[in-house]
């Protein structure tokens, strides 16, 4: 990776708003709503809660090693072995995370936009596409996730006509689910917010990386605001019980309400291409970091090579799922996953990093670099 | 020291071989005869210089016929030496080289050297080289003048508000378009030759206090690596610089205006002209900068923001219309208003061919019709543009051939697309056109999405001289948003725009703009 | 340049999709249109009828190509299912069915009297159904109105459709749309659909269909249904016309909204209903001799509330006694008292929900009185 091509400070939390912000918004009402009824928004908002704090975690730990990656220092805290272990497993996890992605965005757009396309024509199309622009390095991913982020803001736009059929009762009444069953929906929704683990690899390739998590916790602060927004909208204009219903409940509720003036009929085919960019934001970023986290294990510059293997390999993975109910399950283990990362391994290696050098991460930092000069001599 | 008559091409080329000329003035001029393979254009007017009481020295002057002015070379060069040179009384061992340099030539520009390249090259100019016998050295007069176009009002490039004067083929004519704009003292226009035959006048124009040093050694840098039999025009010098050579979008800017140019300059954008070409080159050059057009900044600030929106919009129905036709018509018509998809229906029913065809027999007509029109001599292209437009859309809606819905998409595309204000922008935005039709007439608005999104990405990844092309809008610059879409009124425009990485940021607000002035002010209200 | 060796690899994925076909694609002159479906029962056990309304393309043409003067075309099928019966009816149109742009459903009596359930799933499911279309139960065959030729609007669906999402003035019928109706049916299978009726030659669209459990089960009146409306919030317009000592008065309504609360007291539930309008006198008229010339503004006001007060109340007791509930009073009393709502959700409808008290208010402001400030007075002859 060039000198040039890092990641500016204001595109942090772009990057970050663009990884999280995808399919899983899409899914998130319906699961909350069938989970958890009306009280769905305590869930995500408890969601939200656990997920800042494992953003923190995450940056803390991408502080204290500013130049190097996940694939630098795991080695370097618990050993070779575990180390190139767990450093497979975080690949393993982008590449199940991609697909995952890959494949529940194949079946809405088959269902939705293409219903006699082959779901291989369209996954095809999407991974190679993306694998264009995820090889061209991190700074054009940002700028074209720049320009995605404003067309996110275009369905926000609708916001003032959800006025007229906006419930406020469907709110109520909070607070009668157990707290158990809250806890379970939060569990659930967490696949739909993953995504800033990313910055455990592209974090040491920002311009000032030492002071990332103004930038990180604005990006998802923005995020999981929007996705609060679409979650009320629909819990509102829908109604509980046809959120839970809908496998698409954003785009039923646009469906819904009136536009004026309206020159298309039915906008919501017209916010199918926004998400269809969301998707592909959030290819590209997963693609690159997957490529990139790999190239790092072996020590390399970029990991431009990597990324048509690993399409290849995501598109088989894609496939693997047999139906709608497979998908789900597949996604809450992923979730399941990420919080094994964020608060197992992430709060391990801060522990490790302190125990080993109490002092600071000054010394660590150029731990690394000896490490590399040994394995290039 | 005699020079070797058989001179070699190679010798020509490379600067670290020094000829020194003949003291012998006829080797001289059988070497230059030799050097330009007696060519029929070449002229040597041999004379002898009679100084009375002393001799007769033998002189020659050596130039191409129809690259100087015959006017200035009677009365400015044969005239003096013949006559003039005649009154002087001089001591024998008078130098009369310097003295005809000195006292006897009337002419503005000369110089001497005794380079026998540097002579050639002086000759394939324009300049007339002045031999005399027993001197190892020649005079080269600057007597060039040759025919050119009068300046004209710019062709690809008009407005209605502002200046209409256009840039022509004569290079000294463009530097003078500049600098008569810009009365600047630290304008630089750096001139080299490129081009191994045609030794082609490139110049680097800057204003050296406001261009990033690092932006104009790249320039240079750039310049300086062409390496190309002869350069025609500016296009040449902009396919060899570029960024990109793959990519259908230009990250070099071409501009016929000199209005343009200059205020390309006061940005700290770098401009490079070429001889023979009424094109310049502006670099950094990014979409937005090329969606602008001078007139915006002549115009009021309403009319300007107003004019820019439409062309903004105009872009995008340029490049998206035929195939969200496409996508609607053959993909999803329930996104069509009921009553109109009826309309749309019933126009389409019973002809023969699917929407892409249809839109593909369109738009093809449609760009047969442009280039025809462009072909043809003024009256008759625009008679093509109305049988074209008018008669065969007409016809071939009454064959059935196409729906009237199509020829207003294929109308409304060529309009927008003529709005486009750079003639090389819109040639990408027509060819991704075709593009986009394709995909989507595989894949619907998926696929008009997906083509969208890898135009984005090719976009995203074109930097132009460092700067990202989709700047300011990626990455974000909310100072340089005042000049994008919108454009705020001249009050609000005091800082030159971030991308060129100005040495001296503002542009309103100082009487001179002196740096070391402005520095200590800064230093003051620091403190 | 880095890209180049890929180019290849882009040429080969765009052929080979190019080679094997625009799956999807299909003109939309190649698709039928079915604006209207209407569904009855069959005489055959089990089968069901399905009349489509399809446009004739060929007379909304402009002038010059118009070939065709009947703008409708209807066929029917018979079946059990309807994506079944869609399937058997393409052979008659000879294109694509194409749900997209269907304006309305018409649903025979007999066959709501069974369930809607069979035929809404359907529309329910698909996504390309246009969720604003209008859901219309016919007093009769349904069959017979898609018959119905009206010069103003050669499409029957179309016609019914405007009616409920573009008319403001009409009370006639509860401007409510499929999703409206959805989401009704799907909290507790209770909701109201507009009547059509067709005589010979004309529709009647006025009234209601009361589904209880996804079945019709009665009638309401126009009378009832403005009270529905009152309830569900749909006013958007509307006059009222009252009779006050000899002197008509109407009111139009400009404005309207219903506040709806439910209080539960000492385990008794009642509901305070509120209803709210503004609106001006647009016409006043005294007939026959005698009697006040002056506005009486408040005397109409405590008329008119008097009158929408009587309406709402005798509906309220009507959907009591019917044990149904399709305003959805009990999403209310699940939102306020959940303890209440979870003893009493097995049985809402056969025992609480009859036990429920009302205090309905009303309130209307008349705030103009058109341009005239006088009661306009004509002595009838004799």
């Amino acid at each position: 990776m060039s000198a040039r091509d890092k990641l500016l400070t204001q595109e942090v939390p772009v990057i970050i708003i663009n990884m999280i912000y995808g399919i899983g918004t899409i899914t998130l009402p319906s699961l909350l709503a069938r989970s958890a009824g009306p009280d769905g928004i305590i869930a995500y908002l408890a969601a939200v809660a656990v997920y800042i704090i494992g953003t923190v975690l995450i940056i803390l730990l991408v502080q204290r090693f500013p130049n190097h990656g996940l694939a630098d220092y795991s080695p370097m805290l618990l050993g070779t072995v575990p180390g190139f272990a767990v450093n497979l497993l975080f690949t393993l996890y982008l590449i199940f995370l991609v697909s995952a992605v890959m494949r529940a965005f194949a079946e809405v757009t088959k269902f939705f936009l293409l219903p006699r396309t082959p779901i291989e024509a369209i996954m095809l199309s999407m991974l190679f596409t993306t694998s264009i622009l995820a090889r061209n390095g991190l700074q054009p991913i940002a700028r074209a996730c720049q320009i995605i982020l404003y067309v996110f803001f275009i369905p926000f736009l609708v916001i003032p006509l959800f006025v007229s059929v906006f419930d406020t009762g469907e709110f109520l009444p909070l607070f009668q689910e157990k707290p158990a069953v809250i806890a379970k929906a939060a569990y659930n929704s967490i696949f739909s917010l993953t995504g800033v683990e990313i910055m455990l690899v592209l974090g040491s390739h920002s311009e000032n990386s030492k002071r990332l998590m103004r930038p990180a916790l604005i990006g998802v602060a923005i995020v999981l605001t929007m996705i609060l927004i679409a979650v009320v909208l629909a819990f509102g204009s829908l109604s509980v019980d046809q959120t839970a219903k809908l496998t698409d409940p954003l785009f039923e509720m646009i469906k819904y309400v009136p536009v004026p003036y309206s020159i298309l009929e039915r906008i919501d085919i017209s916010f199918y291409t926004v998400w269809i960019a969301a998707t592909y934001s959030t290819l590209v970023i997963g693609l690159f970091t997957a490529s990139h986290h790999v190239a790092e294990i072996f020590k390399l510059d970029n990991g431009k090579g990597f990324v048509f293997p690993l399409a290849a390999v995501v598109y088989f993975l894609a496939l693997i799922p047999k139906n709608e109910n497979e998908v789900l399950a597949f996604n809450i283990m992923l979730g399941a996953a990420w919080l094994a990362l964020t608060f197992g391994l992430v709060p391990l290696l801060l522990v490790l990093s302190k125990i080993r050098n109490p002092k600071g991460a000054k010394k660590q930092m150029q731990q690394p670099q000896k490490k590399n000069r040994k394995a290039n001599p | 020291m005699y020079i070797r008559l058989a001179f070699d091409k190679q010798c020509l080329e490379s600067e670290a071989v020094f000829l020194k000329l003949s003291k012998r003035i006829h080797h001289n001029v059988q070497f230059f005869k030799q050097q330009f393979n007696d060519s029929t254009d070449l002229v040597v007017r041999q004379f002898s210089i009679s100084i009375p009481g002393i001799r007769e020295i033998a002189g020659a002057l050596i130039f191409f016929e129809g690259l100087i002015s015959s006017h200035l070379i009677t009365n400015a060069v044969l005239d003096p030496i013949l006559h003039e040179a005649s009154r002087f009384q001089q001591p024998i061992d008078a130098d009369i080289l310097s003295f005809l340099k000195e006292s006897v030539l009337t002419n503005a520009e000369h110089s001497e050297t005794n380079d026998a390249n540097k002579v050639v090259l002086a000759i394939m100019m324009g300049e007339a080289a002045l031999l005399v016998d027993g001197y190892n050295a020649c005079l080269t007069i600057a007597v060039q003048d040759w025919e050119h176009r009068a300046i004209q009002s710019p062709e690809s490039e008009g407005v209605v508000r502002g200046p209409r004067d256009s840039f022509v083929e004569a290079i000294n004519r463009n530097l003078m378009l500049i600098r008569r704009r810009l009365r600047d003292p630290s304008l630089v226009f750096e001139r080299i030759q490129i081009g191994n035959r045609g030794q082609n006048d490139v110049v680097i124009a800057y204003v050296k206090d406001i261009a990033n040093e690092e932006l104009v050694n790249e320039v240079r840098k750039r310049l300086n690596k062409i390496d190309m039999d002869v350069i025609l025009d500016s296009g040449y010098v902009e396919q060899m610089i570029e960024d990109d050579w793959w990519s259908l979008f230009n990250t070099v800017q071409d501009t016929e205006r000199p209005d343009e140019v200059v205020a390309g300059l006061v940005e700290g954008r770098v401009a490079v002209l070429v001889d023979n070409s009424p094109f310049a080159l502006l670099v950094p050059s990014t979409f937005n900068s090329q969606m602008l057009s001078p007139e915006d900044y002549y115009v009021r600030w309403p009319a300007a923001n107003f004019v820019r929106l439409i062309r903004f919009i105009a872009a995008f129905v340029a490049f998206l219309t035929p195939s969200l036709y496409i996508a609607l018509i053959s993909f999803h018509p329930e996104m069509i208003p009921t009553q109109l998809s009826l309309s749309i229906a019933a126009s389409r029913e019973g002809l023969p061919f699917p929407s892409i065809i249809e839109a593909l027999i369109m738009e093809l007509s449609l760009e047969l019709l442009r280039e025809a029109g462009i072909r043809l001599p003024g009256p008759i292209g625009q008679t093509v543009g109305i049988v074209g437009g008018l008669i065969i859309g007409e016809a071939a809606v009454n064959a059935g051939i196409v729906s009237p819905i199509m020829v207003i998409v294929v109308a409304m595309t060529a309009i927008a697309g003529f709005i486009i204000p750079t003639y090389t922008l819109s040639f990408g935005v027509r060819i991704s056109r075709f593009f986009l039709m394709f995909v989507t007439s595989i894949l619907g608005l998926y696929g008009l999405t997906l083509g969208i999104l890898v135009v984005l990405g090719h976009m995203a990844t074109l930097t132009s001289f460092g700067v990202s092309y989709l700047s300011p809008w990626a990455p974000l610059s909310l100072k340089d948003l005042h000049d994008s879409v919108i454009r705020s009124p001249w009050h609000g425009l005091k800082k030159r725009p971030s991308y060129t990485k100005a040495d001296d940021p503002t542009r309103q607000g100082q009487r001179m703009p002196k740096k070391s002035k402005k520095k200590q002010n800064r230093g003051k209200q620091k403190q | 340049m880095r890209r180049s060796r890929f180019y290849p690899l882009w040429i080969l994925i765009i052929a080979s999709f190019a080679a094997s076909g625009c799956w999807d694609a299909k003109d939309i002159d190649r698709r039928t249109f079915v604006m209207g479906v209407a569904f009855d029962l069959s005489d055959t056990e089990d089968q069901l009828v399905m009349t489509i309304e399809v446009p004739v393309l060929t007379s909304f043409a402009t002038q010059t190509h118009r070939i065709a003067d009947t703008r409708a075309f209807v066929a029917a099928t018979t079946g059990t299912s309807v994506a079944q019966m869609a399937a058997r009816i393409e052979t008659r149109t000879w294109r694509e069915m194409f749900f997209g742009h269907t304006q309305c459903i018409i649903l025979g009596e007999d066959l709501a009297r069974e369930s809607i359930l069979p035929i809404i799933d359907f529309f329910d499911r698909n996504p390309r159904i246009d969720r604003r279309l209008a859901l219309f139960v016919a007093q009769g065959k349904a069959d017979e109105v898609l018959h119905i030729k009206n010069p103003l609007q050669p499409l029957v669906s179309v016609h019914l459709n405007q009616i409920l999402n573009t008319l403001t003035n009409t009370t006639r019928v509860v401007k409510r749309n499929f999703q409206d109706n959805l989401r009704d049916l799907e909290s507790n299978g209770d909701t109201v659909l507009p009547r059509v009726r067709s005589t010979d030659t004309e529709l009647t669209i006025a009234g209601g269909a009361l589904i209880k459990d996804y079945k019709f089960i009665a009638w309401l009146g126009e009378n009832e249904t403005r009270a529905v409306a009152f309830l569900y919030n749909r006013i958007s317009g509307g006059v009222l016309t009252v009779n006050l000592e000899d002197i008509l008065y109407t009111y139009a309504i400009r404005s309207a909204s219903t506040d709806i609360k439910p209080v539960l007291k000492d385990g008794q539930l009642t509901f305070r209903i509120n209803v709210k309008t503004e609106g001006e006198i647009i016409e006043a008229f005294y007939r026959g001799p005698g009697g006040a010339i002056e506005f009486d503004i408040p005397g109409i006001q405590s008329k008119l509330n008097q009158e929408i007060t009587d309406e709402i109340l005798h509906l309220l007791t009507k959907l009591q006694d019917l044990r149904t509930d399709p305003i959805g009073f009990d999403r209310l009393v699940y939102r306020h008292y959940p303890k209440f709502w979870n003893q009493h959700k097995e049985n809402w409808k056969e025992q609480a929900w009859p036990q429920a008290k009302f205090e309905v208010t009303a309130d209307f402001n008349i705030r103009r009185t058109g341009i005239l400030k006088e009661v306009t007075i004509y002595e009838r002859q004799g």
